[in-house]
């Protein structure tokens, strides 16, 4: 018996030694110049990064999207019939891209050419172990990068991983019809937003300022208060502070409204929130840039609402800070394999779908590439839905998004919520319970890899 | 997981004595094995092998996401102690197996000598009434189990709220998980087993039964001591594949942690399945999911032989 299993031991080891001989080549070190790129001085590459497959611009690409993006495919097709058989569209769950990838990796083969997905996600696949983006530094003109908005999300360590798609600043939603019957005026600072709480409570109880329930609704205030729960220090160090004093007035902010029951405590598309947001007893909240398309756009018909009843206003800043800063709810991108032996191709995609005029007129979502911001604004500001102009305030609250919307690479969402109801659940304070993010966070933080520092 | 080692034992023996082969490989045999041959090849392919393969990769490197094998040695286990979140997921899956195995035992055991006590057309209706679960799969039983635990679209809905459970978010709580993956595992695997433990009890002999009519039991004592304890090797072999199968368990808490849908507390890694899945899909280091993966073969296999040993289960009376 024993014998057998020596034997065993051995083929594995001689097995192993032959997998192991089987190497990867180096690649070339690409020649570097420094540029201006997104406002920034960086070091690019001033060729075209290498793929890692030979050019053939007769090869076929998958794109990997999601079914609101299926428009965006047919219009590329439509324009570039020649194209047509070159392109095989799937339809993904961009959450499993990251691991997809990996698998990919393993079995050296299988990767998509192109794919759309949110910045944090095409951070989770720079690294390097998944090693996948093509720097787009070379494939896309430096000017032409620089036209788009938050693309800073896109770039890491000086390599242009993506190009943005839409942006999902959070911006104040409010009830107008609501807000004039009750004789009040939007807020700008939170400390006003926490002084009508008190007033909506005492005269209008039943009424509701927002929710806190799940992860995105705690982004919603606490990155717009600037509270390090997830600050990249830079690429390997993570700072993770909740006694900072942002984190400690953005809690007792929620703490107050808990208590005067004017935050609900759910998630935005809970369908007790969507009940209250339909039979207007939500007066206002702060929301994503896309988010006025849940009531009745293409995104469906979430919330019911009458014309010119729905008001956006500028996000609420700080008293004591000089400008608003903004969460962001999404927003996404479109990334290009370095293993895509079509890059030619998958470029004039990525630039298609996000620049394209006819495409992005009557989209809900807020373009990133600015010269079609200006076709969007004529759509979205003669929409009935709208109780006033909202692409002045949408288009302000793109440049205040918060550098706190650059992720480390791993989930904040799953955590966060199990932060928000636990915290419930066990009846604490939010003020109180803050420590818990630190235990949550610190294990992710460590498993990728972090340095995690508290400062 | 049991099956599996059973065969292993069961080749290696066969190897042991390669001067006896031509002596099993009769007629008789030979169209046994011809017989067992699918099976056989179906469970190198999908069992043993990715065994061996996780085996080998256990001790590979995988920091520049292609593997090198034997780089690592025996770090990829270190790997797996020393995160954190191991403590955490086994504390979990010991209170689940705790709660899960003892009381999906007793109450499969229960239901059936329940049943096999009035035969006729009422037992045999309700064994095809438990059995029809079954058909539902994992993934659509976390779906029900949601459906059934929110107050305001759940029939049983007026029951939540009477005790004070106005929302999902009031049910589903760290306290609660195992419970509530006792009862997504319980509606799906019950109906299977009461009627394993049914065809127990019909192969009892009539001869015992009736002498035990004639000694004057009642049919709860038949149940209890002339029943139980014959079909204790069925209940055994019960509790090895119920072990096996929820130490395992991975879809019930993967999907209720999903964020897309469902926001509740809900940890995104809970049971050390859960814990390899992350990994080798979220830091993408395949021999620390593999090593775990082992750990786990380790600890189902070790129950198996122990409560094997402990019973005598294998014994020829």
């Amino acid at each position: 018996m024993s014998k057998q299993i020596w034997k065993c031991f051995w083929l594995m080891a001689v097995l192993s030694m032959v997998l192991a001989a089987c190497g990867s080549p180096a690649p070339a070190a690409p020649a570097v110049v420094t540029q201006m790129v997104a406002g920034t001085p960086m070091v690019v590459t001033a060729t075209p990064a290498a793929t890692q497959s030979p050019y053939n611009d007769n090869a076929p690409i998958t794109v990997w999207i999601d079914q609101p993006r299926q428009p965006a495919m047919d219009a590329f097709l439509k324009a570039n019939p020649a194209d047509a058989s070159l392109i095989k569209t799937v339809v993904v769950d961009r959450e499993q891209f990251p691991s997809k990838v990996l698998l990919f990796n393993n079995t050296n083969q299988g990767w998509p050419d192109v794919v759309f997905a949110e910045p944090r996600l095409v951070a989770r696949v720079a690294d390097a172990a998944h090693n996948f983006p093509l720097d787009l530094t070379g494939w896309v003109p430096a000017d032409t990068i620089n036209n788009y908005s938050a693309e800073s999300n896109c770039i890491f360590d000086g390599k242009v991983y993506c190009l943005r798609n839409d942006l999902a600043q959070f911006v104040t939603y409010y009830n107008a019809t609501l807000l004039q019957q009750f004789g009040y005026t939007v807020p700008t600072t939170w400390e006003d937003y926490q002084a009508l709480s008190d007033k909506l409570a005492k005269d209008h109880p039943g009424y509701y300022l927002g929710t806190f329930g799940d992860g995105w609704s705690f982004l919603s205030f606490f990155e717009a208060s600037n509270c390090p729960t997830h600050q990249l220090v830079d690429p390997t160090t993570l700072n993770i502070n909740v006694t900072d004093p942002n984190c400690v007035r953005a809690a007792s902010l929620v703490d107050h409204m808990i208590a005067n029951k004017t935050l609900y405590n759910t998630d935005f598309f809970n369908t007790d929130f969507d009940k209250l947001i339909t039979d207007n007893k939500v007066l206002m909240f702060e929301g994503p840039a896309w988010m006025w398309g849940s009531f009745g756009g293409a995104a469906g018909d979430w919330w019911t609402t009458a014309n010119h009843q729905l008001g956006v206003a500028a996000p609420f800043k700080w008293a004591a800070d000089p400008a608003p800063v903004v969460a962001a709810m999404g927003g996404a991108a479109w990334t290009v394999s370095r293993h895509t032996q079509n890059p030619k191709l998958a470029v004039a995609l990525i630039t298609f779908v996000t620049e394209d005029k006819t495409l992005w007129t009557g989209s809900e979502n807020f373009p990133s590439y600015k010269p079609i911001q200006p076709l969007w604004q004529q759509a979205v500001s003669s929409n009935p839905l709208f109780a006033n102009d909202p692409y002045p305030i949408m288009a302000a609250a793109a440049d205040e998004i918060s550098p706190l919307d650059n992720w480390p690479r791993f989930d904040l969402i799953s955590p966060l919520t199990q932060f928000t109801q636990d915290t419930y659940q066990k009846k604490l304070t939010v003020s109180g319970n803050l420590s818990e993010i630190t235990t949550l966070f610190t294990p992710l933080a460590q498993a990728e890899g972090y340095n995690v520092v508290s400062k | 997981m049991a099956n599996l080692t059973m065969h292993v034992e069961d080749q290696s023996e066969k190897k042991v004595h390669p001067s006896n082969s031509r002596r099993y490989w009769n007629r008789r045999t030979g169209e046994a094995y011809l017989f067992l041959l699918p099976y056989i090849l179906v469970m190198l392919a999908f069992g043993l092998g990715p065994g061996i393969y996780a085996f080998l990769i256990s001790f590979a490197d995988f920091s520049t996401g292609i593997p090198r094998y034997f780089a690592a040695g025996i770090k990829n286990y270190l790997t797996v102690f020393k995160d954190s979140r191991f403590g955490f997921t086994f504390t979990n899956i010991g209170e689940f197996l705790l709660i899960s195995v003892p009381v999906g035992i007793a109450l499969v055991v229960l239901l059936a000598l329940l049943l096999h006590m009035q035969p006729g057309r009422v037992s045999s209706t309700l064994r095809t009434l438990f059995f029809i679960p079954g058909a539902a799969v994992g993934p659509a039983v976390v779906l029900l189990v949601i459906f059934m635990l929110t107050p305001n679209v759940s029939p049983f809905g007026f029951l939540l709220k009477s005790m004070g459970l106005k929302a999902f978010n009031d049910i589903i709580t760290p306290a609660s998980l195992p419970f509530i993956f006792l009862i997504m595992g319980f509606f799906v695997g019950a109906g299977m087993w009461i009627v394993i433990q049914y065809g127990a009890l019909e192969g009892i002999s009539t001869e015992v039964m009736e002498a035990a009519t004639m000694d004057g039991c009642n049919e709860w004592q038949k149940a209890l001591y002339i029943k139980l304890p014959l079909i204790q090797p069925y209940i055994i072999y019960q509790f090895i594949l119920i072990f096996a199968g929820n130490v395992q368990l991975f879809v019930e808490p993967q999907l209720l942690a999903n964020q897309t849908y469902i926001h509740a507390n809900v940890p995104l890694v809970w049971s050390p399945n859960q814990l390899a899945y992350s990994f080798a899909f979220d830091l993408g280091n395949f021999g620390a999911s593999a090593a775990l993966a082992l750990i786990m073969l380790i600890i189902g296999l070790g129950a198996s032989y122990l409560m094997v040993r402990w019973t005598g289960f294998f014994n020829i009376d």
